[in-house]
């Protein structure tokens, strides 16, 4: 399950867990635990952009926006798990 | 006393469970050195006594976390009679997934299919004779809520106790894994460790660094040649073993839950998707996001003027008049009133005037930062920017920089790529900040009362094309190189709350304020000394110094139609802090002739057609001394720093004369 979600991930242009579930007809949570499993054993990265500002932010006022401004998050397949994919 | 331990994921009705079996008799106890609480717990059964465990919830039984360690350790080493797993009947398959790690270590389970209840409703079904064989243990369902279940439950587990039953579960991990657990299990028996020996060679397989540690210095094995070879070759093999048998957990639930339980076919497609089908979409997604931001800038308009337009600047001016008139009571010196009255009045109180507008449109832009739709806006452009060769998460650094571009740049951080990092550093300043709302709000009640909402978004849009146009350029000729590939996630759409979109709205307003006590105050401090020296001239004329550079500056903004020295030293100000263009005009012109409302005055200075190329200047020229400060910071460079201060003016100053000479050329005035 979790190469196929790997796959679902290299293949979409955006990442909808709630899609890849129905795709893999598998529950969202479900789906969940595997980003964070493949996350965890470093076939996925993750890029949030929560918590980059908090270093040199003290004497900005606008610190506090930053912090919670688009908690998006971006993932990546890194080298290791473009290799799992390719076997 | 025989021990009956819970364990289950996080809300499964674990202490519910242990409520309804131990009655009022429940103690909290700590566990010894760790801070994860555990209840303890008297049940009588059967005229027995049992001692009830309540553990920590916990998704797996890793050592990812203190509370799923000290769940492990209290399975093995403290090894309850029975492990009652409360299972949530209507989130099964993830469930499961403990349930298998708790048969690997090989624990006398009991599955209480909680939840029953719920999950009759959502209609999901179980064969649960099925389920109990293929799991290999007994499965009662339970609704813990009702105490419905329980009576069975217990029975069961109690049975259990005294039975010698191998719980082992017919897992296999594959021919290769298999092979290699054998082997180590081979290594570690009868070396008499805390834990079964099976479980250790998976654990080990697994990467599991604190068994690693365990075995390691472990001193029947570290000192056993043909178990450290062991463990050499498997760290050199064992590349993807961990994702194999977790792989393998997943498809022996799968295996399991396919023929055992059936849930009703749900929405194929969510409503999100639906939904995302349209915004994401390759023509409609831009066009709609337009749509959106210009629906949002009109609505500002709409209500911060019709609505609340106006209450700030009579606030404003009803202090402005009680203080100036308490200070003449009091028979301040004439200085201070006047430094009062028109240097802090009139200059920060033009910036704060503007506070109800800047409340709405960030109470607008957290609506649909929490509805979810920003990351589809962000994934729209960062489609488009894809396109273009850039590093499409820059549009994330871009959407932070329409609060500040400091926080904006900052966000670049998370851009691995040094070379997509450093141009969405360099074109973030084109990202306008809240900071200049106040310019182009003053100039809009000025000259464009009518249409400020259609002005802010091509202001806006404005940004965004040069700074796309700018990245482009940048990407093409400066650095060339790979960019690294993310894809975004999409969260599911959701209703805002009110907590989090007013908590937006106050971090950007109240950012707004602080910036207008302190950075705008000592501008303006500044700004006011220099307007009245030298001694002996009129304040706030062009003999001031003020004046005197303005009147130096003044020429370079000829060939853009506005070359008052007001304006220029403006400008000037607002390399100090972008509001300091307005807290500049605010004061200098309602210092000319007492009473002047700062529009008015503007009306005069300006025309439609400067006023917009002015607007344009202030868009796009170079960014507060903050954001060069912090592009230095961040690039560890001063000719970087340098560099944006500079061509961001020459893009400003292009921008505006372009303007100005084709819209003269036009008949525009
Ligand atoms: N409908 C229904 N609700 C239940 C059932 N069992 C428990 N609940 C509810 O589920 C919620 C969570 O129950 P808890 O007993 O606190 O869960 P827990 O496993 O102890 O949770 P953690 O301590 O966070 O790990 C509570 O609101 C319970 O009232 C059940 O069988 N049916
Ligand atoms: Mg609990």
């Amino acid at each position: 399950m979790l190469k196929k979600v790997l796959k679902q991930i290299k293949d979409a242009d955006y990442i909808s867990k709630t899609n890849i579930a129905t795709k893999l007809n598998k529950s969202v949570g479900l789906i969940e635990d595997a980003f964070s499993q493949l996350i965890r054993m470093g076939y996925l990265q993750v890029n949030d952009n929560k918590n980059n500002c908090n270093s040199n932010c003290n004497g900005c006022p606008f610190a506090n926006s930053c912090a919670n401004q688009l908690a998006s998050k971006a993932i990546r397949i890194t080298e290791k798990g473009e290799r799992l994919l390719a076997k | 006393m025989a021990t009956i331990a819970l364990v289950g994921n996080p809300n499964s009705g674990k202490t519910t469970i242990f409520n309804a079996l131990t009655g009022a008799n429940q103690h909290v106890g700590n566990w010894p050195g760790v801070t994860v609480e555990k209840k303890e717990g008297k049940l009588n059964f059967n005229k027995k006594t049992f001692n009830i465990v309540d553990l920590p919830g916990t998704y797996s039984l890793g050592a990812f976390s203190e509370d799923e360690i000290v769940a492990r350790d209290y399975i093995l080493k403290d090894r309850p009679d029975v492990v009652i797993n409360v299972v949530d009947a209507t989130n099964i398959e993830r469930n499961l997934y403990l349930t298998t790690q708790l048969l690997e270590m090989g624990a006398k389970v009991v599955i209480a299919l909680n939840m029953f209840d719920e999950a009759k409703e959502k209609k999901i079904t179980f064969d649960l004779d099925s389920l109990s064989k293929k799991l290999g243990v007994p499965v009662i369902p339970t609704v813990a809520s009702k105490r419905k279940g329980l009576d069975q439950l217990i029975k069961n587990s109690v049975a259990l106790i005294d039975q010698e039953v191998n719980f082992a579960p017919h897992l296999s991990y594959g021919e290769n894994i298999d092979q290699e657990i054998n082997k180590l299990k081979g290594l570690l028996s009868d070396k008499n460790l805390d834990y079964p020996s099976q479980w250790i060679a998976i654990k080990l397989l697994e990467g599991d660094q604190y068994i690693y540690d365990l075995v390691a210095n472990h001193k029947g094995l570290n000192t056993s040649d043909e178990f450290i070879s062991a463990l050499q070759q498997l760290k050199t093999r064992a590349k993807d073993y961990e994702l194999d048998i977790v792989n393998k957990r997943y498809e022996f639930i799968s295996n399991i839950t396919e023929l055992s339980v059936t849930t009703p076919e749900v929405m194929v497609v969510t409503k999100s998707d639906k939904i995302d089908k349209v915004f994401t979409n390759k023509w409609l997604g831009m066009p709609i996001f337009a749509l959106i931001m210009l629906l949002v800038f009109q609505l500002t308009f709409t209500v911060g003027e019709e609505l609340l337009g106006g209450v700030m600047a009579r606030v404003i001016e009803a202090l402005g008049e009680t203080i100036e008139n308490y200070l003449i009571t009091i028979k301040s010196p004439a200085w201070l009133i006047a430094f009062i009255s028109e240097g802090i009045i009139s200059g920060v109180g033009a910036v704060v005037e503007f506070v109800p507008l800047i409340v709405v449109l960030y109470m607008l832009m957290g609506l649909l930062e929490d509805s979810g739709y920003m990351a589809r806006a962000a994934y729209v452009m960062d489609s488009l920017m894809r396109a273009l060769g850039l590093q499409g998460k820059t549009f994330i650094s871009m959407i932070v920089g329409f609060g500040c571009n400091v926080p904006g740049i900052m966000a670049t951080r998370t851009l691995e790529n040094k070379k997509d990092r450093l141009i969405a550093t360099l074109i973030n300043p084109f990202m306008s900040c809240g900071a200049r709302l106040p310019i182009y709000l003053v100039f809009i009640a000025a000259f464009f009362p009518k249409h400020g909402g259609l002005v802010l978004f091509f202001l806006y849009l404005l940004g965004i094309l040069v700074a796309l146009l700018m990245g482009k350029i940048f990407s093409e000729t400066l650095f060339k190189g790979e960019s690294s590939y993310f894809i975004m996630e999409l969260p599911p759409y959701r209703r805002p709350t009110v907590r989090n979109v007013l908590r937006n709205m106050w971090d950007n307003v109240s950012g707004f304020l602080k910036r207008a006590g302190t950075t705008i105050f000592a501008v303006v401090t500044i700004l006011w000394i220099l307007a009245v020296l030298p001694f002996g001239v009129e304040p706030y004329s062009a003999n001031s110094i003020l004046g005197q550079i303005g009147l130096w500056l003044a020429p370079i903004f000829k060939p853009a139609g506005f070359d008052s020295w007001q304006a220029a030293v403006g400008l000037f100000a607002g390399i100090a802090a972008k509001e300091g263009v307005i807290a500049t005009l605010g004061m200098v012109c309602a210092g000319v002739e007492e009473g002047t409302a700062l529009v008015t005055a503007i009306q005069s200075a300006f025309t439609p057609l400067t006023a917009v190329s002015f607007m344009i200047m202030t868009l796009l020229y170079t960014p507060c001394a903050a954001v060069i400060g912090t592009v230095r910071k961040e690039t560890n460079s001063y000719k970087w720093a340098l560099f944006t201060a500079l061509y961001t003016f020459a893009i400003g100053w292009l921008g505006a004369v372009l303007v100005f000479q084709i819209g003269s050329l036009l008949g525009f005035s």
